[in-house]
């Protein structure tokens, strides 16, 4: 398995974060680089933010891309640098291969976790699955066998 | 190809050349004097020549008329900042090309911009409206009346026309109408039954038929549809995505700017 750390590129130019969640749950949410309204991360695969953080300075966010490549597992760590808390940008920092980004993240005792397919037109928020808990191995190794035949178009 | 590339060149009219040759071969007895005068008066002219004609050269480099061959297409680099293919059969001006500011005029044809630099810095302007770009990639097409389609592949494009604005976020397209500007976006991969329903401005149709991605449509409705159908657009927004309490829903049914600008930016989370 090879590892080579990619630095992922945080922009937040938000003002609003969202009572999306119940007033109990940590979560992210995930969209499109037009929800950061940012020209940093315009070319960015996805953008996403927390909520349910009632300190988002606190908030401990960490993301991995998954992936196969040329008949190998791999993955990616991805460095996490924070610019306005609660809004990240994701970068694809890979050629080809199936690739899925994983966010774990920690809010106090609140734990939430995503796994995000990336395909050629950036993340498939359709199959992304949301989780209160950092997605296990299994739900990771799920997400990339769900890829369709010859990828996401 | 620079843009700079595709230019004619100007050249100083022969005229002045003539005038010069005819004054120099003049048989007069103040030639002594004259021939100096002559002389210095000739390079003086070059000079001005040189300088007018430089600038001139300069600034017809600089902006200027472009048209591709039926068959074939060129590619434009935008300064630093990205290229624009330029279709077969397609024409359009120069209107800027500085650091500061690069814009185009698209008269009839097609182009595919990709762009990376801050918003505002490309613009394409149009006889319907001006597509601003906020940093993305997109093709437009023109005809010479003012109808086109806008299609947006990353980033986002705005359109606007006297003050009204249609944001085209990646993955979305609109029409262009001649003399009205931009129609409503819709996402691509909306239902051609609601693709139909925005071009006819069937209300009813887009509000019982949106997804939760279609808040896209449904926001650029508000503005755009009589003030008797606006809560009910606003309801199907709330209903499809839910609205932070922060965000006053009278102010947005009332139009207020900010209050629709922190709708928009709550609703691109869902686009």
């Amino acid at each position: 398995m090879k590892i080579r750390k990619s630095r992922l590129i945080l922009f937040a130019p938000f003002c609003l974060i969202p009572a999306l969640a119940g007033a109990d749950e940590f979560m992210f949410e995930v969209a499109s680089p037009v929800a950061a309204q940012g020209f940093v991360s315009k070319t960015a695969a996805f953008v996403f933010r927390t909520a349910g953080c009632t300190d988002p300075d606190k908030a401990q966010i960490s993301a991995t891309a998954e992936g196969v490549a040329d008949g190998t597992r791999r993955n990616l760590v991805l460095r996490v640098t924070p610019s306005k808390p609660g809004v990240y940008a994701v970068f694809q920092q890979w050629n080809s291969g199936r690739w899925v980004v994983v966010l774990k993240g920690s809010c106090g005792p609140r734990q939430a976790g995503a796994v995000i397919p990336v395909g050629p037109r950036g993340f498939v928020r359709e199959d992304s699955k949301f989780f209160t808990h950092p997605a296990t191995a299994a739900e990771i190794e799920a997400a990339l066998k769900a890829f369709p035949e010859g990828g996401y178009k | 190809m620079n843009i700079r590339d595709h230019l004619p060149l100007l050249e100083a009219p022969e005229s002045v050349w003539e005038a010069i040759e005819a004054g120099l071969r003049e048989n007069n007895p103040r030639a002594a004097r004259p021939r100096a005068w002559v002389f210095i008066f000739a390079a003086a002219a070059a000079v001005v020549l040189l300088v007018a004609g430089g600038e001139w050269w300069f600034a017809a480099r600089r902006t200027g008329w472009i048209e591709t061959a039926a068959s074939a297409g060129i590619t434009l680099r935008i300064g630093d900042i990205g290229s624009v293919d330029v279709r077969p059969g397609t024409r359009l001006r120069v209107i800027a090309d500085r650091a500061d500011q690069h814009r185009l005029q698209l008269v009839r044809g097609s182009i595919h911009a990709k762009i990376s630099a801050p918003p505002r810095l490309f613009q394409v302007e149009t006889r319907s409206g001006t597509a601003v770009d906020l940093g993305c990639e997109y093709s437009m097409t023109m005809d010479e009346d003012g109808s086109g389609i806008l299609h947006v592949s990353a980033g986002w494009v705005d359109f606007e026309r006297d003050g009204l604005e249609s944001l085209v976020p990646a993955g979305a397209m609109c029409r262009i109408r001649p003399g009205k500007g931009a129609d409503i976006p819709y996402f691509e991969d909306a239902s051609v039954e609601f693709g139909h329903a925005v071009e006819r401005g069937d209300i009813e149709f887009l509000i019982r038929n949106a997804r939760v991605r279609d808040t896209l449509t449904l926001w650029h409705l508000l503005s755009r549809v009589p003030a008797n159908s606006r809560a009910r657009v606003y309801d199907r927004i709330a209903a499809l995505a839910p609205i932070p309490p922060a965000i006053s829903g009278d102010r947005v049914l009332s139009l207020d700017p900010e209050a629709l600008q922190r709708l928009r930016e709550e609703l691109a989370w869902k686009w």
